[in-house]
């Protein structure tokens, strides 16, 4: 039987971050992935910790994932892994031109949304260059005829609050000319970015907001700035209006979030990774404490894929890396690794939703080491060639601290490493 | 978790994953996409039996059900829909013929030189507007039939007795059109120490039916094909298909659309292979003949949709890997367009040429004069647009046993 150096299971950040890390050692990597991850919900942004307690911010990542417990995840691999996962994630970008920036030392990086609030993140692309904003005189909101979900009016009245009143304010409505719409697909940003992918549309939409908008500027657009992981648009229009530009974050589905999948996914198949799509892992073969196979249930019969090391990144509930069978369980479906339940299920939700504390719910998931070996609740190692990463991990709440893909890239990045020994 | 696949809109959570994928609403506003029309629509059915109009412009390509990540089988509760729709509603003729590949085969092949006269006909057809009035895309090719069917090639054909067996499922394609893709792979299974046995009582899969709406009559193929499946099975020999959309509707769609109803299908599917697949598996066990001979020559590989969505990823890429002199990449630019017989409908022609552009411009940038792809309505499409030649890969491995050139 033919085996695999590494078999990842997840096709998500993580998966696709720690599949890269793998087979750039030119290790043979399977990576089985099943649905599109949360990239186009979730977006594109690495956010890496903004809140480590409660409802107040952190100067920069690192001075919050220093105030962390030391359950966190973060604090398992510590602040020079971190800084390593990031480098990587950073390098990996630039080599596929789609480069993104921000580091772990910087001051916060804050984003408008398409509600005109501010959130802030670690590492992003070149389009979300929220900054700027905070020097111009004028601030233009685009909006585009017939984009749903969009309202340049309640964005001014918003952002007006955090930039100040003082600015001047103006919404402009492209038109996209898209009659055929009447009647069928609302439009989405995302009908829209497939537009400005096109030369005519690019040129289209510039041409409308040349018209209008006086250089120097800020220009705040939905995220339409392409469908690719390639700066064309957003270097094409920011020299053609001689603006800031900046993109906002908007309800799905996320262009910067496809535009990361895309360059992660190019990224992985240059380096080999064998990707087999729609195929769902729903079991393994163990023995003495070590992962031999896993098997997945394709479309008619199960496959097994051997392996010496196992990747697991099969994400939480929604990407269903975890399952709950009953308000009382949690489980883990392909190794049946415990998963950590702090508490009951009585107390598994704080009812405060806008409360400034962590919700237990979020932070249920497996317990790993320093390398992410999945323990159990004596701290032993339960298999010695299975690493976990992402948001099967426990002990964080990626939303309330918004550190999601950060916690997903790093842990996918030291997974890596644990599997090729320290390397 | 899923343990009945079909009864599940309620899992969709309206992520938009399925949008995103789908290559017809990336080519029309018209289209409302996968998740409206399937699951949305789906819910909504159980309150009023409604139908949605832009359920037409679904090719069942199945890029939503890739994307989903809840399992919901969004393509087939559109078809379910698309047939419930045809209970109240007359088929155009064209949609019969459509629907229908194989019932148009047999009336070609009764005919004396019916092959002959009847890819005469299409090119007369052609020129007389026929085509066109017929609801026909008369910009391309219609599938030129073979002068003789695989069912008749397979006859004179030699092979060695052989302990180990498997049985062949032709389809349509391979038995109407391109029959010489069939005997390569007796060659190919010969030279693995299989015969190959062909059941002459195979009927169409149903795919053209199921798309067109035709479901009874699907199901009615369903019912012989899974009987005679089922015999073959039980004397332990595996099932192989050239065809990915046939591989697909008798491994997996007989189950989403027929379950409950008919016997059998779930234990045949453990035995219904891909012939790629199934030659992958010989590999990954050590079984495979790796006893190529040279075949040098660039080519490019494009992944049908319904093979990506049976989670076996490329079998034939790896297979293609192990020959020596073949350069092959693999495309990875989607959808081409043409689904089956939706491509060849006239008012999605256009469409279906705007869905199959990224593949083709990847093609022609690529320089290969060759494509590879399991599918044959792929095949034709690629042909069309790209304006390559193409082959199945099995016939490039047939050649790389017989130390050919190409």
């Amino acid at each position: 039987m033919k085996k695999n150096d590494v078999i990842v299971i997840g096709g998500g950040l993580s998966g696709l971050i720690s599949a890269i890390a793998v087979a750039k050692k030119e290790k043979s990597v399977t990576l089985l992935r099943f649905g599109l991850g949360t990239f186009e919900i979730g977006g594109g942004l690495v956010d890496l910790m903004a809140y480590p307690k409660d409802n107040r911010p952190c100067r920069t990542p690192a001075e919050g994932i220093q105030q962390l417990s030391p359950a966190h995840p973060y604090s398992k691999m510590g602040l020079p892994v971190i800084e390593k996962a990031v480098e990587f994630f950073l390098n990996l970008a630039k080599e596929a031109g789609y480069e993104y920036e921000g580091s772990t030392n910087q001051d916060l990086h804050w984003v408008p949304t398409a509600v005109g609030t501010m959130k802030p993140t670690g590492l992003y692309s070149k389009t979300f260059d929220g900054e700027m904003l905070k020097d111009a005189k004028t601030v233009y909101l685009v909006d585009f005829k017939g984009l749903k979900d969009y309202y340049a009016k309640m964005t001014e009245q918003n952002l007006k609050r955090h930039l100040g009143e003082e600015k001047d304010y103006k919404i402009v409505i492209v038109d996209p000319h898209m009659e055929e719409a009447i009647g069928g697909r609302d439009i989405m940003t995302m009908d829209i970015a497939r537009w400005i992918d096109t030369k005519e549309g690019l040129e289209e939409c510039t041409k409308q907001l040349k018209a209008v908008i006086k250089p120097g500027s800020a220009v705040v657009l939905p995220q339409v700035l392409g469908t690719r992981p390639d700066y064309t648009p957003y270097i094409f229009l920011k020299k053609e209006l001689q603006c800031g530009i900046t993109e906002t974050l908007c309800i799905p589905p996320s262009m910067s979030g496809m535009r990361l999948y895309k360059m992660l996914h190019d990224c992985a198949r240059k380096y080999g990774v064998k990707i087999i799509e729609q195929a769902k892992a729903t079991g393994s073969v163990i023995r003495d404490g070590r992962c031999e196979a896993v098997l997945v249930n394709g479309v008619g019969k199960e496959h097994t894929y051997y392996a010496d090391h196992f990747i697991l990144a099969t994400g939480g509930f929604y990407g269903s890396g975890l399952y709950a069978p009953s308000a009382k369980q949690v489980t883990e479906p392909v190794f049946n690794l415990p998963v950590n339940v702090s508490a009951g299920e009585e107390t598994w939700a704080n009812l405060d939703l806008f409360s400034d504390k962590k919700q237990p719910f979020s932070q249920v998931g497996i317990e790993v080491d320093h390398e992410m070996h999945p323990i159990d609740s004596k701290g032993q190692c339960i298999l010695k060639n299975v690493f976990v990463t992402g948001r099967n991990l426990s002990g964080y709440d990626f939303s309330f601290e918004k550190s999601g893909n950060g916690v997903a890239l790093v842990s996918a990045y030291q997974a890596a490493v644990s599997v090729l020994g320290g390397e | 978790m899923d343990d009945k696949k079909i009864n599940l809109p309620d899992c969709c959570v309206a992520c938009t994953a399925c949008i995103t994928a789908c290559p017809v609403t990336a080519a029309t506003h018209k289209f409302r996409g996968p998740k409206m029309v399937g699951p949305a629509q789906s819910r909504l059915n159980f309150a009023e039996n409604d139908s949605e109009a832009s359920l037409e412009y679904c090719s069942n390509c199945k890029n939503c059900d890739i994307a989903c990540p809840s399992s919901v089988p969004i393509s087939t509760l559109n078809m379910l829909a698309r047939a419930k729709y045809y209970e109240t509603h007359p088929h155009s003729q064209r949609d019969e013929m459509m629907g229908h590949p194989e019932k148009m085969s047999k009336l070609v092949e009764k005919i004396p030189f019916g092959a002959f006269l009847a890819n005469m006909g299409m090119t007369i057809g052609r020129s007389l507007g026929i085509i066109k009035v017929m609801g026909l895309a008369d910009q391309r090719p219609l599938p030129a039939y073979s002068d003789q069917t695989f069912a008749s090639l397979f006859k004179s054909k030699q092979q060695p007795e052989l302990e180990k067996k498997i049985v062949f499922f032709p389809g349509c394609i391979i038995n109407y059109n391109e029959p010489q893709i069939g005997l390569d792979l007796i060659d190919v299974m010969n030279k693995n120490g299989y015969q190959v046995i062909f059941d002459e009582n195979f009927v169409c899969c149903g795919s053209p039916l199921v798309t067109t709406g035709f479901l009874n009559e699907a199901k009615k193929n369903a019912q012989t094909n899974t009987s005679l499946i089922k015999q073959w099975v039980d004397k332990g020999y595996p099932i192989l298909t050239l065809c990915t959309s046939c591989s697909l509707m008798i491994k997996d769609e007989y189950q989403e659309l027929f379950e409950g109803e008919i016997p059998d299908m779930e234990e045949n599917a453990k035995h219904i292979f891909d012939a790629c697949e199934f030659l992958e598996a010989l590999y990954q066990n050590d079984q495979l003949n790796e006893n190529f001979g040279e075949v040098s020559h660039e080519f490019m590989y494009h992944a049908p949709c319904h093979l990506r969505v049976q989670g076996i990823g490329l079998p034939a890429m790896e297979l293609l890997k192990l020959v020596p002199g073949v350069k092959v990449t693999d495309a990875d630019a989607g959808c081409c367009g043409i689904s089956g017989n939706y491509g060849y409908k006239a008012e999605n022609y256009n469409l279906s040429m705007k869905i199959g552009n990224t593949l083709f411009d990847t093609v022609k940038a690529s320089g290969v004069d060759t494509v590879l792809t399991d599918c044959g309505t792929c095949r034709a499409q690629i042909e069309h647009g790209a304006e390559v030649k193409t082959m199945h890969p099995i016939s490039i491995l047939a050649k790389a046993y017989h130390n050919d050139v190409v």
